[in-house]
């Protein structure tokens, strides 16, 4: 019995010392057929147990089966770490992985979508139906700008005929919302728009305007004024400073220029003022019962001023380098 | 308007530092463009001086060496070349650093061998006039003590404002109006200068013919005689060189001068070269021509109001004079025009030939009907004063002059516009301020408005010049009542499709929406069907794009030029199609996409020519998201892809698909394969969302190899499938296209995954070989093979 328990402790130490060293499975299988493969030295210690008086038979054999699922509990987890680390030297977790492809929005969507959600807040409804190439009337005679008038220098126009033009900005919609509807009503509008003007780095023959138009009984001045500040607050900051300045639009009276101070400067974003009576008379709402304000801002000079962009060609170049910073 | 500071204090009193008025300017609604001061550059570095010694230079005959003294210890010593240099003279001394106008840089240096420490300043060289022919002599000039700063001799300590008038304002394009505005901020006194001139009535008067009194209400002409024509004083030329003017000749300068003084355009005749005794104010007769005081000679038709003598015409009105009656050093009497055209009539001119003056761009906005006989008065006295002469009395002629406007404001008006409450006492006051008769009334003030603010016509005006005046900024912000109106937008299918495209991995753009005509024509079916820009930008930009994909193809081209090689973009955007005059073009949206160049390789990716199918599979997600089945069906009637597709919506077809054919390529100078779609959103809409309840039973798979000829697109397959569909058959996918042996040279086979599904049970295997019989039966009925069970192919 003695001879036994020595015995399986010799083989005991023996395992021990081996699995310990083993570093890869086919020498751990080597080890497996040597304690406990079917002529194994722990597989052939059970045959000497047979021989054994039965007294000493429960001792020996518990000996023996405590050795065996010893040998086997370390085999086992032996071989669960080696094909861990197999696997893990196949499967390099820091390698990059199979690219996904992400569509990038373009940084004036961006901004137009925005300016549409704090127009929305602002109890605003969106409109994004209107036509771009418009009629005359629309573009400038309904917004008290008659022919040969010199303001229409304020805006350089495309001509398609000498009564149809590309719309040189979103104030055509005003018209043509106040045509359908009746007062109260509180509308934003953005749009694309065209000039005759060459690309430059702070110009572009075509680009984007959004404008507000509110009007209900007693709408004023100083309601427009604090519309403004909340809208220009919630786009560039509760810190956002405002500067309104007299300005002339023929289609508002009294007209005003806003200016943001961001940045350290000032910065005209915003064209706005009270709806002009010859408007309302255009479109026949009573000017002594309603009044009303409009204001017009350029998404792609606020999202120049946002993203820090100097150079206005670069959203209608398109170099996708840039498209994918946003 | 550039306007100088001291100026305008010689007209209006103000305490505003030269920077302040800046802000004033602003808050009373005028833009300055640009503030510098004039002395720029030359602080310190320009300073009176006294010539003590001259020497000849030693190698040179013209030049001499100077020694100045420069007041107290400092003394210089100056090369020059300019004549009347004397000792005892002041003169202006440029010091080594100064800045000139024109950029240049003053350096000691050395000249033929002899030191110059700097230069003396010619009117020239400070920008006071256009040529010198000496150098600046301050010998009579008040307080020009040697050793102190010539700037302020000079007019050069002195600011100037680029002020930019809205078109509305014509009153401030003039000195005397700017004064008035500035006078109702500042509440200063005013100090016009006095007009009156003596008039001599043995000079005689010229008699004017207007011929259409609406297009010339009023005309004024004024001879004066034995004129002396010299070059302008010194504080005219350089007034009028600091404002941006070049000086001329006394008598046009006066006019100039007068302009930009009273803003009110006048111009002057040489008398002896007007043929006939009569001035006639007319239309211009078809084909007639002037050569006009710019050098250019000028064709003129019937819309073309003229000045003419009795032979031909002297002037266009309100624009531009004629070369040949031009006041030059010859001329001994001027006739003096001052008069008022109609702004449209002015700018029909200006616009249709091209050609614009100070003169027209006053009369544009409308001029002041009561200025003619001021501005005559004033150019009068001066020319009296400056260039002797003896003036005649004025010959005004006009058939009725309007009066000044009569207008109300309401008080409640005023707060109800205004959101802000004002007592009538400020309210009059600002009117006051402002040159308006004001009369306060119950509840109102009445004013009778200045003839010099055309641009104030109705109580909305009113209340702009008392918000102007009591400051934007004093307005309190109002949060806006919000009330009843709850902000809200419609889903739209523009950012429908955009999420669409976003989420498969495509990068939005934004391109212009011009073409040229070449493009134009590439992508109508007929160059009419596009629409026609009368005054395009360039060439370039000649119409209104008529589709999206030439947009796509620029973009594409100059990505594909800087390098970027995996190039899958999308637009939604608009495209234009011409339906005549009468009716305004077709806008349509539309989605459209373009697909070109490689994937990248990566370790576990190889690179891959991004295709054909690259693109078909964003069709199919598009159509996936709007819930709608789009088929192509291959046509040759796309002029601009090739191989083309039309993309259909049941019958209806909404866009193109394919590739884009080389000749059109070459326009964008690509040179790789490029394919695109365009589909029109028109006939898509949002999917209304509703919960489909799950199948619960395991669907039955059967795949079939369907051989058919080759040049036989896989869209009849799949309509005929379509045509014998068992009710059962869910879904079916392409799995394998094949083309080679054992098949028949000319023949493809196209492998499917058929899905067999019954809602409420499972199917039996006898089940879904029944209804896969019938369907390959029903194939081979049409005329298809099947691999394994026609001979096809079964090699």
């Amino acid at each position: 019995m003695d001879d036994l328990r020595a015995k399986v402790e010799e083989i005991r130490r023996e395992f021990k010392s081996l699995i310990e060293e083993v570093g890869d499975l086919d020498a751990l299988e080597r080890i497996r057929i040597r304690f406990i493969g079917k002529k194994g030295e722990v597989t052939e210690l059970f045959k000497v147990l047979r021989t054994l008086p039965p007294e000493m038979k429960r001792e020996a054999g518990k000996l023996l089966n405590q050795l065996k699922n010893e040998v086997e509990t370390s085999i086992a987890r032996k071989k669960d770490e080696l094909e861990r680390l197999a696997r893990r030297a196949a499967y390099d977790l820091s390698l990059p992985g199979r690219r996904h492809r992400l569509g990038h929005k373009h940084p004036l969507t961006l901004i137009v979508e925005e300016l549409n959600e704090i127009a929305k807040g602002l109890g605003f409804e969106i409109l994004t139906e209107s036509p771009e190439i418009e009629w005359d009337y629309y573009n400038f005679e309904a917004l008290n700008i008659p022919a040969h008038h010199p303001a229409r220098d304020m805006w350089s126009t495309l001509f398609i005929t000498d009564k149809m033009l590309l719309r040189t900005h979103t104030s055509p919609v005003q018209i043509r919302v106040m045509e359908k509807r009746t007062p109260p009503l509180k509308v934003f509008f953005p749009g694309r728009v065209y000039r005759l003007d060459p690309f430059d780095q702070t110009h572009a023959p075509a680009f984007y305007q959004a404008e507000g138009l509110y009007i209900n009984r007693n709408v004023s001045f100083a309601e427009l004024k604090g519309t403004l500040e909340l809208f220009v607050k919630e786009l560039f900051g509760p810190s956002a400073k405002l500067k309104f300045v007299p300005s002339y639009f023929p289609f508002t009276e009294p007209s005003a220029e806003v200016a943001v101070y961001y940045n350290g400067e000032w910065l005209e974003i915003l064209g706005c003022g009270m709806v002009h009576p010859k408007v309302f008379e255009a479109v026949g709402y009573d000017p002594e019962f309603w009044t009303g304000y409009a204001f017009g801002l350029g998404p792609d000079r606020i999202a120049m001023i946002k993203y820090g962009i100097d150079d206005i060609r670069l959203f209608y170049e398109n170099d996708l380098r840039f498209l994918k910073e946003f | 308007m550039k306007v100088l500071y001291n100026w305008l204090k010689e007209l209006v009193d103000f305490d505003y530092l030269p920077h302040e008025l800046v802000d004033v300017f602003e808050s009373l609604g005028i833009e300055v463009e640009d503030f510098e001061y004039l002395g720029e550059g030359l602080e310190r570095k320009l300073v009176v001086a006294e010539i003590v010694d001259v020497q000849d230079h030693p190698h040179s005959q013209k030049l001499k060496v100077l020694k100045l003294w420069c007041g107290g210890e400092k003394t210089a010593q100056v090369v020059v070349g300019a004549p009347g240099i004397r000792p005892k003279r002041k003169v202006a001394y440029l010091l080594p650093g100064a800045k000139l106008p024109n950029g240049m840089v003053v350096e000691k240096r050395m000249i033929r061998g002899v030191l110059s420490e700097g230069m003396l300043a010619s009117e020239e060289d400070l920008g006071l006039d256009e040529k010198s022919e000496t150098v600046i002599f301050l010998d009579d000039v008040q307080g020009a003590k040697t050793g102190k700063s010539a700037l302020p001799f000079l007019g050069l300590d002195d600011y100037r404002y680029d002020l930019k008038v809205t078109p509305n304002r014509s009153d401030l394009l003039g000195l005397v109006g700017l004064a008035y505005d500035l006078r109702a901020k500042s509440g200063g006194k005013l100090h016009i200068p006095n007009y009156y001139v003596v008039e001599h009535g043995n000079v005689g008067i010229f008699p004017v013919r207007i011929e259409d009194f609406s297009a010339c209400p009023r005309y004024t002409a004024r001879i004066i005689r034995d004129v002396k024509v010299n070059p302008s004083p010194t504080w005219l030329k350089r007034r009028l060189m600091l404002i941006g003017q070049r000086p001329i000749n006394n008598v046009v300068d006066i006019t100039n001068y007068v302009l930009y003084f009273w803003g009110h355009p006048i111009h002057a005749f040489d008398l002896d070269k007007l043929v006939g005794e009569e001035i006639v104010v007319r239309f211009a007769k078809d084909g007639e021509r002037i050569l006009t005081l710019d050098g250019v000679e000028r064709e003129l038709h019937s819309e073309i109001l003229i000045i003419a003598d009795a032979e031909r015409p002297v002037a266009i009105a309100g624009v531009i004079g004629g070369e040949e009656t031009g006041v030059t050093e010859s001329t001994r009497n001027v006739l003096i025009e001052s008069a008022f055209f109609d702004p449209a009539v002015v700018r029909k001119a200006v616009t249709s030939l091209k050609v614009s003056t100070e003169s027209s761009y006053r009369f544009e906005r409308t001029a002041d009907i009561s200025m003619p006989p001021i501005a005559s008065s004033y150019a009068a006295k001066l020319i009296a004063e400056i260039a002797e002469g003896r003036v005649g009395p004025l010959n005004d002629v006009y058939r009725e002059l309007p009066s000044p406007k009569q207008l109300e404001l309401r008080m409640s008006y005023l707060k109800r516009l205004l959101g802000v409450e004002l007592s009538q006492d400020y309210v009059v006051k600002i009117f006051e301020r402002l040159g308006f008769d004001v009369r306060p009334m119950e509840g109102k003030v009445r004013v009778l408005v200045p003839m010099r603010r055309r641009d104030i016509s109705l109580e909305a005006d009113l209340v702009e010049e008392v918000a102007r005046l009591y400051g934007y900024d004093r307005i309190e912000g109002e949060i806006p009542s919000g009330g009843s109106f709850v902000g809200r937008k419609e889903p739209s299918k523009v950012d429908f499709a955009r999420e669409v495209m976003l989420k498969i991995g495509f990068d939005e753009v934004k391109g212009v929406e011009f073409v040229s005509k070449q493009e134009a024509e590439a992508f109508t079916e007929r160059l009419e069907d596009a629409v026609k820009i009368l005054n395009p930008l360039s060439e370039n930009y000649a119409y209104v794009r008529p589709s999206v994909i030439p947009s796509l193809l620029s973009i594409a081209s100059l990505n594909l030029r800087r390098g970027n090689r995996e190039i899958k973009i999308f637009e939604v955007g608009r495209k234009f199609k011409w339906r005549g005059p009468d009716v305004l073009p077709l806008e349509t949206d539309v989605v459209a996409a373009l697909v070109t160049g490689m994937s990248e390789r990566s370790w576990i990716e190889p690179e891959r020519q991004l295709d054909y199918f690259e693109l078909k599979g964003a069709l199919e997600a598009l159509a996936g998201a709007f819930g709608v089945k789009l088929t192509v069906e291959p046509t040759d009637g796309v002029k601009f892809l090739d191989p083309s597709g039309i993309v259909k919506l049941g019958p209806t077809t909404i866009g193109v698909i394919g590739e884009v054919p080389k000749n059109i390529l070459k326009i964008y100078d690509i040179k790789v394969p490029v394919f695109v779609f365009e589909v029109e959103l028109t006939e898509l809409s949002i999917p209304v969302r509703r919960y489909k309840p799950l199948p619960k039973f395991p669907p039955v798979k059967r795949d079939i190899s369907v051989v058919m000829d080759e040049d036989v697109p896989f869209k009849v397959l799949e309509d005929a499938i379509y045509s014998v569909k068992p009710a059962l058959l869910v879904n079916f996918r392409v799995i394998d296209v094949y083309h080679g042996e054992p098949l028949p040279k000319g023949k493809k086979s196209i492998t499917l995954t058929l899905l067999f599904q019954h809602p409420e049970r499972t199917l039996t295997d006898q089940e879904v070989d029944e209804m896969f019989n019938n369907l390959v039966n029903a194939l081979i009925s049409k005329g298809f093979g099947i691999r394994g069970i026609t001979d096809e192919g079964t090699g």
